[in-house]
């Protein structure tokens, strides 16, 4: 280890290689030094947002940069304050625990932050040692293996919802009974219907009284409406930020549309979300004129894959313009009420119910940004998108976009294929370069 | 109008029923994903192409769907995608169908959108979906709601009582549960998934009275709106500490039917409420929230063993798996399919093993010396088509507790080539579902309702069996005539065991010391029968001896069964830790890494097995899998077996399937790496693989290699840096499953 640092010191050491005997020191630790890993897993995340801090990515728009830094002090809460974090599902609105003044994060950006320190083969590895099936998800399978490895302390409490994912129907459960922390479950039925809305609304009312009751604090609906008025215009802007980009070239890393995710999620409800998406407002007013081949993403995105980041990191040839995962509310419904407000977001969700609800909104917001192609990509485990993905190649080419079915996984590395990868994306562009 | 079919417990079957629907389980295992896979993507669950592929065969023509799963709702998407007009119960004009190679054509499609939890809330959103689908399907039955049938579509509730082994998981088809209930030592109960169905009808007759003026021929009563629209009130909360979880913390206070309106004329809704709480109430499936009433189904004192099935991409039960291994004592073993009948038969010798297990109790090991029951000698026992048993109809048996060895086996589905077998290798146990691929000369002494005990030919087990249970009766019973095999006979005290793999088959023959007087490895070439022929022949040349000398033969391995000069054959399971315990008593962990599979076998200090695991169905940290890489490296094994030893970057190889690591392999020689780093790459993949292996059995000193891959001293030297131990590499190591195989004709005597 002191070799180690010594060498990352005198900079012997390239950035790739720091990371990966990062990443290898935090697997071993993890077997039998849980706490020293622990610690270890936070220093070296502090010293990546010491870095977005004062060494940005200075390609990327000021904005972007900003979400960096966000997306690093909350994957940090947890490590660095768990009685105070509340673990959630993907998609589940947070409003409700942020009043509670619990820090949420989800599993899918927490095993993307292990992912890219390359700590996840020891932990996917752990998980299915614990009997965990191989094809689970591996954001799901990465986290319950930091979490049986001790990677990761106890949070205050877990909420989930059954939206989106089989995965979430398990691993919450496993998780509140691997740390004995209570649980609470929203349960989202698939209709659209009166009595649908109601059911999801009144069980928010209930999550409100499980906080007051983990947290001891009492939660104020005004503020709580305040906080569900400050989300909307955090969504609206990001709207209007999708929709005003259709002529600008905006610079495009792999990670920015993953955070852009968050904007629904964990980060939804904050003033620094929203200060974000203003400011992704007033970047775009600056931005040059497009150029190059536009890509709209379905589903997660292989941040770590070189042959995705050949095609796309910060490339004026082509550039991902939009990710399904940070536009995954239909914002033409919503209600005064933050209770039934919280609720729409998961009803009208474009991946709850049947799998034409996300081709449409995908269409559309392909088309709201004048891509040129899509990419549906199969992250491996997803049976909702591994199951409708013929479907939706069709459909989305009867619209008139070009679409590529990419096979692969978001954050497990032993599931690439980077031979394939590398040679179907770079058919895609030809071909759409040919027009 | 045909039948309907379903695929989950929480399907209304009554309610369809009093519509006159004839309902059907649709569980049946298809031969391959032809038509599925040309809609579907490869890697969904195989349960749920098994439907795409029986609807678009056109074996389905009304199917009730309900959201158990992502997969579910795939498959709902597709075929409403393909079929719109069956949403309407309405079969499409040909124009508007899209074409498929099936031809299928679905009439009726309902999916029903049943919640995760079972409270009243929940009920009541359930009872709605009752009164749609009963509007909708009785419509296009063209029929009236008939009280009469909808409460005589309730069977009556038996739980199994007697001793006998539960499949419990993701649900087992037709096929492999014929299978696994004819290789089993007791009775077996399907209890996966939609098998576990338990409605009760528990309904006061009083309060509906048939013919009742609320009720309208298309379900919905007159008497207002249905009950997920008037009832509801309170929450739908389901709010949990863990250690205390609620089965229903809703605090809704008029959804329950009874609490205060008992004495009022209930109509349809109200009939439908109760019904959406009985369906709601069975034993939960793993999609609730609150899954705890699940723990009856692996907490019942009759339960001798648990056959724990998953399904290929459905992972949900890997989780009650991952629970239930580390909390109970009952005999357990884990298999896993694709949900095809292939897959089914690959799974032959982890079920036999485990049967060998279950039946070598210390009582027998010590009487019969070792010898483990030839499966062909017990009855394949009810049910044949996974229905409940009634107690009436159990095979009773009066097994003591205790009389099974604690044994946690992890199985999951591996290649087995059943190519490797003419005619494949698991028809002679009678699999119904694989008659296409059995061997016929095995299957064809196959008759109902015999008596098994006469049958057995082995004393020690016949005592056992029919000592205690007078009454036990086979309803797939197997003929003698079936085995095929000589009546062991008196010869000059030889015994010799065959080990049939898929690339050499080895022999060993011993005399009554037990010393080894002949060994013979061949490749195994095209036939299993004819290469053990040869075989035996060889080895009886290098001892001098003519087959006569031959008191007994055991044969083992995947063509185990193929072999027609056997008298018996056990698995290589089984036979791998005899000969290991032989060869160095002291070994408790086999590490035996195959062509065609790698496996970790637990021993006991007798050498008995107490626990095993083998790789899963690719070829992934197997023998294949060196071979692939060395052929890809244009290097024989025997140079891939040293090049890896003086290495000098420490290459990772990440991708564990075999496909993408060539491609990985082909990329390293493009980048100029060299042949020793790169063998280094491979052999830290293969031992990371079986490593995993080792760790899920649970390992333990001192540990021995076995098979064709111990002579790979790169490999030996990585898997032992891994393991951090030294491991026991004997000169017979590729003789370790035949010498176990002679050893158990030396005890057949």
């Amino acid at each position: 280890m002191k070799r180690f640092i010594g060498a990352a010191r005198q900079g012997g050491l390239t950035i790739l290689q720091v990371i990966e005997t990062f990443g290898h020191y935090i697997e071993k630790m993890s077997e039998t030094r849980p706490a020293q890993a622990r610690r270890l897993l936070k220093t070296g995340w502090q010293a990546q947002n010491l870095k977005n801090r004062f060494a940005p990515e200075k390609e990327l728009l000021p904005a972007d940069q900003y979400l960096a830094r966000l997306m690093m002090d909350m994957m940090l809460m947890p490590l660095k304050k768990p009685d105070q974090s509340v673990l959630v599902s993907v998609f589940t609105p947070c409003e409700l625990m942020q009043e509670a003044g619990l820090f949420p994060y989800n599993v899918e950006a927490f095993s993307c932050y292990l992912s890219a320190s390359k700590a996840e083969r020891a932990l996917l590895q752990t998980a299915e040692d614990f009997g965990i099936s191989e094809t689970l998800c591996s954001y799901h399978k990465t986290f319950i293996g930091a979490a049986r490895r001790g990677l990761l302390p106890a949070p205050r409490c877990i909420v989930y919802t059954s939206l989106a994912c089989d995965a979430n129907l398990l691993t919450f459960k496993e998780m509140a009974d691997f740390y004995q922390v209570p649980c609470f479950a929203i349960d989202v039925p698939a209709g659209h219907t009166q009595a649908d809305i109601a059911y999801v609304a009144d069980q928010f009312r209930d999550l409100k009284q499980f906080l007051e009751k983990q947290t001891g604090k009492t939660i104020d609906d005004g503020r709580l409406g305040e906080r569900l008025k400050r989300s909307r215009r955090t969504l609206d802007n990001y709207d209007r930020f999708q929709k005003g980009r259709v002529d600008k070239y905006i610079p495009a890393d792999l990670v920015t549309p993953l955070y852009s995710g968050m904007t629904n999620n964990i980060l939804l409800g904050t003033e620094e979300e929203e200060r974000y998406t203003a400011r992704l407002l007033a970047d775009m007013e600056t931005a040059g004129p497009a150029r190059g081949k536009r890509i709209y993403w379905m589903h997660t995105l292989p941040f770590w894959s070189q042959a995705v980041k050949d095609a796309f990191l910060l490339k004026e040839s082509a550039q991902i313009v939009g990710c399904e995962l940070a536009q995954v509310s239909d914002l033409e419904h919503h209600s005064d009420d933050p209770y039934e407000d919280m609720e729409m977001r998961l009803v009208y969700n474009s991946l709850n119910g049947s799998i034409t609800r996300r081709i449409d909104a995908g269409s559309r917001h392909a088309k709201e940004t004048k891509a040129d192609g899509v990419i549906w990509f199969n992250h491996w485990g997803c049976k909702h998108t591994l199951g409708g993905s013929q479907l939706a190649k069709r459909k989305f080419e009867a619209e008139g976009i070009p679409t590529l079915i990419l096979d692969g996984d978001g954050c497990d590395r032993s599931h690439g294929g980077e031979g394939q990868t590398s040679t179907r994306l770079g058919a895609f562009l030809e071909m759409l370069a040919e027009g | 109008m045909g039948k309907t079919y379903y695929v989950c417990k929480y399907t209304p079957l009554e309610l369809l029923a009093a519509f006159g629907g004839e309902c059907e389980n649709l569980n049946h295992m298809p031969e391959g994903f032809d038509f599925a896979d040309q809609i579907a993507h490869p890697n969904l669950c195989g349960f749920g192409k098994s439907v795409l592929e029986a609807v678009l065969a056109g074996e389905v023509r009304e199917l009730v769907l309900v959201n158990c799963c992502d997969t579910i709702r795939s498959v709902y998407d597709l075929l409403k995608d393909m079929f719109p007009g069956a949403v309407r119960g309405q079969a499409d004009e040909v124009p508007e169908r899209k074409n498929h190679a099936g031809g299928g054509q679905l009439e009726f499609l309902y999916r029903v959108d049943a919640l995760h939890c079972g409270n009243a809330c929940s009920r009541e959103r359930m009872a709605a979906q009752l009164a749609d689908l009963a509007k909708k399907y009785g419509e296009y039955k063209g029929k009236s709601f008939d009280y009469e049938a909808f409460r005589s579509a309730f069977s009556p509730q038996q739980r199994m009582t007697m001793p006998h082994i539960a499949v419990l998981g993701a649900r087992m088809g037709e096929e492999l549960f014929e299978m696994t209930a004819q290789n089993m030592p007791l009775p077996v109960v399907n209890e996966t998934c939609v098998h576990n169905r338990s409605v009760a009808w528990t309904y006061p007759e009083e309060e509906f009275q048939a013919g009742s003026d609320g009720v309208r021929p298309d379900g919905h009563s007159d008497t207002g709106a249905n009950a997920g629209e008037s009832n509801r009130s309170g929450s739908g909360i389901r709010n949990s500490d863990v250690s205390n979880v609620q089965r229903d913390g809703c605090a809704c206070g008029n959804g329950a039917h009874g609490e205060g309106e008992g004495t009022a004329k209930a109509d349809f809704s109200a009939l439908m409420d109760w019904y959406a709480g009985e369906l709601l109430g069975q034993i939960p499936c793993m999609r609730m929230l609150d899954a705890t009433g699940r723990k009856q189904l692996y907490q019942d004192p009759s339960l001798k063993g648990i056959i724990y099935h998953t399904v290929k991409f459905c992972d949900f039960y890997s989780f009650e798996y991952a629970d239930i291994k580390s909390h109970t004592d009952v005999p357990l073993l884990k298999i896993e399919s694709d949900y095809t009948v292939q897959s089914s038969g690959q799974l032959l010798t982890r079920l036999e093993a485990f049967a060998e297990s279950l039946s070598l109790n210390p009582q027998r090991r010590s009487n019969a010396q070792h010898s483990p029951i030839d499966r062909r000698d017990l009855p394949p026992v009810l049910p044949a088509s996974g229905r409940r048993l009634a107690p009436t109809e159990a095979v009773a048996e009066t097994f003591s507790e205790g009389a099974f060895p604690q044994i946690v086996g992890e199985i999951r589905a591996a290649q087995e080539n059943p190519g490797a077998v003419p005619g494949g290798g698991y028809g002679s146990n009678g699999c119904s579902g694989c008659a296409g691929q059995s061997d016929g000369a095995n299957c064809a002494g196959q008759s109902g309702g015999a008596d098994w005990a006469n049958k057995t030919g082995m004393a020690g087990m016949s005592g056992e069996f029919a000592a205690s249970g007078g009454g036990m009766t086979v309803s797939n019973g197997l003929s003698a005539g079936q085995y095929g095999r000589r009546t062991p006979h008196m010869g000059k005290g030889y015994f010799a065991g065959i080990d049939s793999g898929s690339t050499s088959t080895d022999v060993v023959i011993l005399n009554k010391k037990k010393e080894i007087v002949a060994s013979i490895i061949l490749p195994t070439g095209a036939g299993a029968a004819i290469g053990a022929e040869r075989a035996l022949e060889q080895a009886l040349q290098e001892a001098k001896l003519e087959r006569e000398d031959i008191d007994s033969v055991v044969t083992t391995g995947y063509g185990r069964t193929a072999i027609q000069v056997g008298d018996k054959s056990i698995t290589e399971i089984t036979c791998h830790a005899r000969g290991a315990h032989f060869l160095d008593p002291r070994v408790r962990t086999v590490v035996d890494i195959g062509g065609q599979d790698s496996k970790v076998i637990r021993l006991d200090e007798d050498g008995s097995v107490k626990n095993f695991v083998m790789n899963d169905k690719c070829a992934a940290g197997t023998g294949r899998f060196l071979e692939m890489m060395a052929r890809t490296m244009e290097m024989s094994l025997d140079e891939i077996g040293k090049a890896g030893l003086s290495y000098e970057e420490d290459i990772t190889i990440s991708s564990m399937c075999t496909v993408f690591a060539e491609s990985e392999v082909v990329s390293l020689i493009a980048q100029n790496k060299k042949p020793d780093d790169i063998v280094h790459g491979l052999n830290k993949a293969v031992a990371a693989k079986t490593a995993a292996l080792v760790k899920r059995v649970g390992g333990a000193e001192a540990y021995m290699m076995t098979g064709g891959v111990a002579q790979n001293q790169g490999l030996v030297k990585t898997l032992e840096e891994r393991l951090g131990t030294k491991l026991i590499i004997s000169d017979k190591a590729q003789l370790c499953g035949a010498l176990g195989a002679a050893l158990y004709a030396a005890d057949m005597g």
